[in-house]
């Protein structure tokens, strides 16, 4: 509900026990070690040097074998299947990391054989497709002709009109012959016998005729014999290939070590980072980091197993950019997280937004939303999600945010009477029927009184935005700027409220006075008071119309989304029964779709720009703790 | 000539400007879904995993097209409901006024097409760079849609005043 208070730390420890504190600390998983300050390297700490990159390598390899397993195996985990459940202790237990990467080495390399194998292959496949024009030839490939004879082994392109060739080089050299060995698409295939002394002019005319030597030629034996004995290489290969996959697949059984491996891994190269930020003198270490206040009481009883040395400071008031910062959530507004972190997190100075968005976005969301059939599927997924699913994260939180922004939808689809738009009326009347849910309010009809519940609802946000400003000058000891910041919002708005009403305008008129104050009061003559004071105005009184303004897409997207389901209700129903239930699915499909996405950005921006605008205080980074962090297993405590 | 464009003049206006709802939004689409299609299969051809997201990015550009027809149907209907209550002639007023109800739907969406097809070739390249930020991308693009939805709704509250 709040933002966590933060603790520097800084511990001296031995060095000789670094990795099991660091261990401890891991699974303690409340400390954040930072990167050490600058000014603090000198000749008597150094950076302390630690394996993070080996650990790396390992963990691709065992990844890369994990994949490997799980495509030679086609063995996949159904995409519900829940994680098992492991000892903590099991998972850090650094006992047989040496057989398992043996292990994922050994799969590795039967897959890279593998490959070698299928390269192997594809040069076979491809000798013998460029033998079979030549299977007819019953000459050996490297024949070179007799004492006085030679004989060219190639092609000419399929252009060429081999009857005239044969004619011209007949009449040009008549001791040679040409025989045609076959033809195909690309080429004539040839056996040039010529007498030696015809060499040099044969030569000649058959580049006219762009003949080039076979790329097999030299070869020994015949087209037919090296064809044969490539078969059966590739024969030999493929048997070979296959005994290699069997091996693969036969490791199946040991794919939960090597997920359990692969998790391990993950944790160890997130000790030998945190070892990496270390400073470390001969014989001791220096870790400097974030410590959440409330586990201050749990860090000492870990450290206290260690000869070392700790101590904890408040963090720098000054700096509040470089306090790491954790947000604490309930169950309603942790699913809020997902907006926070897709902005930015507060400042450490600033406010913990999550509570203070949780009635406003989902119900925007329904809002928009606005249909019982719509919300009952959205409010169905995120059960199916958080049941059967259990992911977690940002998964977990997205899963809350479809619970709460789907309740919030069929409560205003129970409001306007929507289930899948007016379904319900066309199916009663294929009955024979007349039947219409009822309504408290008609998108349709009562569309001006839905824009100014939009506005209204906007303008208790944005006061609510101010007001939270105003609370956090305070905090920083400004309760001049709070009353500033604040007041003359209000006195402006109840100002016009009583013009509006008829009483008096006098109100309004110090509002805009104030505004005019609190605007210019930070400029130093009185020209320049008034000058930015009347801009100020002038900026105030156009943000507030726009933001204000900008609530009108409530509205909106309320009626095009119940006005699309209605059309496709009405497509639909023109085509008896079974068209209606085609166009239903389709039509409801895709304005369901259109809507989820469109409804959600639109109520995230009035978050963003309008809400946001007038409080937030941007700018933390995300408290990192070093922890245990699994991506195939769940934990058990021991 | 006068008494055929009295009788029949309202309807073949009406039925024009619904016709253009249609056709131009269709067009705009077309050309939409067009752009980011294109720059789809550039990543298809390397990463053919990709299908399904890029799928989803190019139909995002092609519910103009459905906005468009959403308004020439109720267009129709309207002009037929009116021209039974009247004995089956449309008066060359009520002709304009439903014309000129589907032009906000036809300008808005035949132009805002394009313009989303481009950013959701935008968001292709985002898929293809940064894989776990593409959403993002999408989030643009309904920004765009936004525009359209408005020129939806002017169009329906319009023909349903006339």
């Amino acid at each position: 509900m709040a933002i966590v208070k933060m603790k520097k730390l800084r511990l001296l420890a031995i060095k000789s026990q670094r990795d099991e504190l660091l261990r401890r600390l891991q699974l303690l998983g409340c400390v954040q070690v930072s990167e050490p300050e600058k000014t603090e390297e000198g000749p008597t700490l150094a950076r302390e040097r630690s394996d993070v990159l080996e650990c790396r390598e390992e963990h691709r390899e065992l990844t890369n074998a994990l994949a490997l397993l799980d495509r030679y195996t086609s063995a996949k985990d159904g995409l519900f299947a829940p994680r098992p459940l492991v000892q903590c202790s099991t998972l850090m237990d650094d006992a047989g990391e040496a057989e398992k990467l043996a292990f994922a080495r050994e799969i590795i390399d039967q897959d890279k054989e593998i490959k070698r194998i299928q390269a192997e292959e594809m040069d076979q496949r491809n000798a013998i497709e460029a033998l079979r024009p030549w299977l007819e030839l019953d000459l050996p490939l490297d024949y070179q002709g007799t004492k006085n004879t030679r004989a060219l082994i190639g092609g000419v392109p399929a252009a060429v009109d081999v009857g005239a060739m044969k004619q011209e080089l007949a009449a040009k050299c008549p001791c040679s012959e040409i025989y045609e060995i076959s033809n195909d698409r690309e080429q004539h295939c040839l056996l040039v016998l010529l007498h030696v002394s015809e060499q040099e002019a044969l030569t000649e005319a058959l580049h006219t005729y762009w003949f080039s030597p076979m790329a097999l030629a030299g070869t020994p034996g015949t087209a037919r014999e090296n064809t044969e004995s490539a078969e059966k290489k590739l024969a030999d290969l493929a048997k070979e290939r296959e005994a290699l996959t069997a091996a693969i697949a036969e490791k199946a059984p040991r794919r939960d070590e090597l997920k359990l491996a692969v998790d391990h891994m993950s944790a160890r190269i997130a000790q030998a980072e945190a070892a990496g930020r270390l400073q470390s003198t001969e014989s001791t270490v220096v870790l400097e980091g974030w410590v959440p206040a409330e586990a201050e009481a749990k860090l000492g009883e870990t450290l206290s197993a260690f000869d070392c040395a700790w101590e904890t400071a408040e963090p720098d008031p000054e700096k509040p950019e470089e306090v790491p910062i954790k947000l604490r959530s309930n169950a309603l507004t942790a699913p809020m997280n997902v907006l926070t972190e897709m902005y930015s997190l507060p400042a450490y100075n600033g406010v913990d937004p999550n509570p203070l968005m949780l009635p406003f976005f989902p119900l925007y969301f329904g809002i928009m939303f606005a249909d019982l059939g719509y919300g009952l599927l959205l409010v169905l997924a995120g059960l199916f999600m958080k049941l059967k699913l259990k992911p977690r994260g940002t998964m977990n939180h997205f899963a809350g945010l479809m619970l709460e922004g789907g309740i919030m939808a069929m409560i205003f689809g129970a409001l306007t009477g929507g289930f899948f738009g007016d379904a319900l009326t066309w199916i009663a009347g294929f009955m024979g029927k007349e039947f219409s849910l009822p309504a408290l309010i008609d998108p349709m009809r009562d569309t001006t009184a839905i824009l100014i519940a939009s506005l209204v609802l906007g303008m208790i946000q944005l006061l609510t935005g101010v007001v939270v400003n105003g609370w956090l000058n305070l905090k920083d000891g400004n309760p001049g700027d709070a009353f500033w910041n604040v007041a003359p919002v209000f006195v402006v708005f109840a100002g016009l409220g009583l013009g509006v009403a008829g009483i008096t305008w006098i109100v309004a008129i110090v509002g805009v006075l104030m505004v005019i104050y609190a605007e210019g009061r930070a400029s130093g003559s009185i020209g320049g008071k008034i000058g930015s004071g009347l801009y100020g105005l002038y900026n105030f009184a156009s943000g507030w119309f726009g933001d204000i303004l900008s609530y009108s897409r409530l509205m909106a997207l309320m009626l095009a989304g119940s006005v699309v389901a209605q059309v496709f209700n009405s497509l639909g129903a023109m085509g008896g029964p079974l068209l209606f239930v085609v166009v239903f699915l389709i039509g409801h499909g895709l304005n369901i779709a259109l809507n989820l996405i469109g409804c959600f950005v639109h109520a995230l921006r009035l978050q963003y720009l309008e809400y946001f605008g007038k409080f937030y205080r941007e700018g933390g980074k995300a408290f990192a703790p070093l922890s245990v962090n699994t991506k195939y297993v769940d934990i058990k405590e021991d | 000539m006068n008494g055929f464009f009295a009788d029949f003049g309202g309807m073949a206006i009406g039925f024009l400007g619904a016709g253009l709802a249609a056709a131009i939004c269709c067009a705009g689409s077309a050309r939409g879904c067009g752009i980011a299609g294109e720059a789809g299969t550039g990543l298809m051809s390397e990463d053919p995993s990709s299908f399904s997201k890029v799928m989803i990015i190019q139909v995002i550009p092609g519910t103009q097209g459905l906005y468009g027809f959403v308004v020439w149907f109720l267009a129709i209907t309207f002009m037929a409901n009116a021209m039974a209550a009247n004995g089956g002639a449309l008066s060359v007023e009520e002709g304009l006024k439903y014309a000129c109800a589907c032009l906000p739907m036809a300008i808005g969406g035949g132009i805002s097409a394009p313009a989303q097809g481009r950013v959701a070739a935008g968001t292709v390249n985002l898929l293809a760079k940064k894989p776990d930020d593409w959403f993002k991308g999408i989030m643009l693009c309904v920004v765009v849609e936004f525009y359209a939805i408005l020129s939806l709704l002017a169009s329906f509250i319009m023909l349903t005043r006339i």
